[in-house]
């Protein structure tokens, strides 16, 4: 064992499932967010997974990256709302578009790989352990 | 029976650990990508790739001093390269074929064989030591 790449690649995953958590926690924290920055209401965010390219053994051992994206495919939907402040003429309210089950499965699913990603890291901790015992 | 450091049987430990080290690190970059779209798992498979290590040099020779012996099986190891598997079943419709109850499971088998090979080792090395120190 002569190097600590593989806690990087587990390291890569906890970071990446964490933003996994906290992108679908945004999301149904936002879902009656009719203001933002860029004008309109909330859109819902989506974290994409993409694994290191490349040949060869090398590249098989790289860890996951996580990148932030608009789901562009889910557009606001339209609730009738007259009084509502963003209300337009004919009394609409464009609201984010967001299924709070969908959100909380998705919270649940990252929660689980970052446990299975933090058991492969304590196992190689205990195998590092074990290799500086070699000398006692 | 002479020990060194140098040994062949030591040499085949080593081999062994760095294998071990190796499938771990496979295993964490499998685990990291449980989520990424149209990733497909590997395996190392460890006998062939012990095999394969062991290949790169005399190793431990059996020889027969006696007509009624029985030879040696196989001969020299295949020397393949080292054999890693991809696995092309994508179980889920996002084409990901990483499987994490076989993950974990040879998580833990692979944490266990290194142990008992750093066992193995320090054996040696506590037997080197007291050589050293004239038994005492």
């Amino acid at each position: 064992m002569s190097d600590f790449r593989a806690l990087d690649i587990s390291a890569s995953a906890l970071s990446a499932e964490k933003l996994r958590v906290e992108t679908h926690l945004s999301n149904l924290a936002n879902a009656h967010t009719t203001r933002t920055a860029e004008g309109g209401p909330y859109r819902r965010r989506e974290v994409v997974f993409e694994a290191g390219a490349g040949e060869g053994f090398a590249a098989t051992l790289d860890g996951v990256q996580a990148k932030l994206v608009v789901d562009e495919r889910n557009p606001p939907r339209l609730v009738y709302d007259p009084g509502h402040p963003d209300a337009d003429a004919t009394g609409y309210v464009a609201m984010p578009a967001i299924d709070p089950v969908l959100e909380q499965a998705d919270i649940v699913s990252a929660a689980r790989s970052y446990e299975a990603n933090l058991a492969v890291m304590k196992i190689y901790k205990d195998m590092l352990g074990k290799a500086l015992e070699l000398g006692k | 029976m002479p020990i060194s450091l140098s040994s062949p049987v030591d040499r085949a430990l080593e081999a062994a650990l760095d294998r071990s080290a190796q499938t771990h690190r496979l295993i964490a970059s499998n685990v990291a990508n449980l989520d990424t779209p149209g990733y497909k798992a590997r395996h190392l498979e460890f006998e062939a790739a012990l095999a394969q290590a062991q290949g790169a040099g005399p190793v431990v020779e059996l020889r027969r001093t006696d007509e009624r012996h029985l030879g040696a099986a196989g001969g020299a190891a295949p020397a393949d390269g080292v054999r890693l598997t991809v696995d092309e079943t994508a179980r889920r419709p996002d084409g990901n074929s990483v499987d994490p109850e076989r993950e974990m499971a040879d998580l833990g088998a692979n944490g266990i064989r290194y142990a008992a090979l750093t066992q193995a080792l320090a054996g040696r090395l506590r037997a080197l030591k007291a050589a050293i120190q004239e038994g005492k």
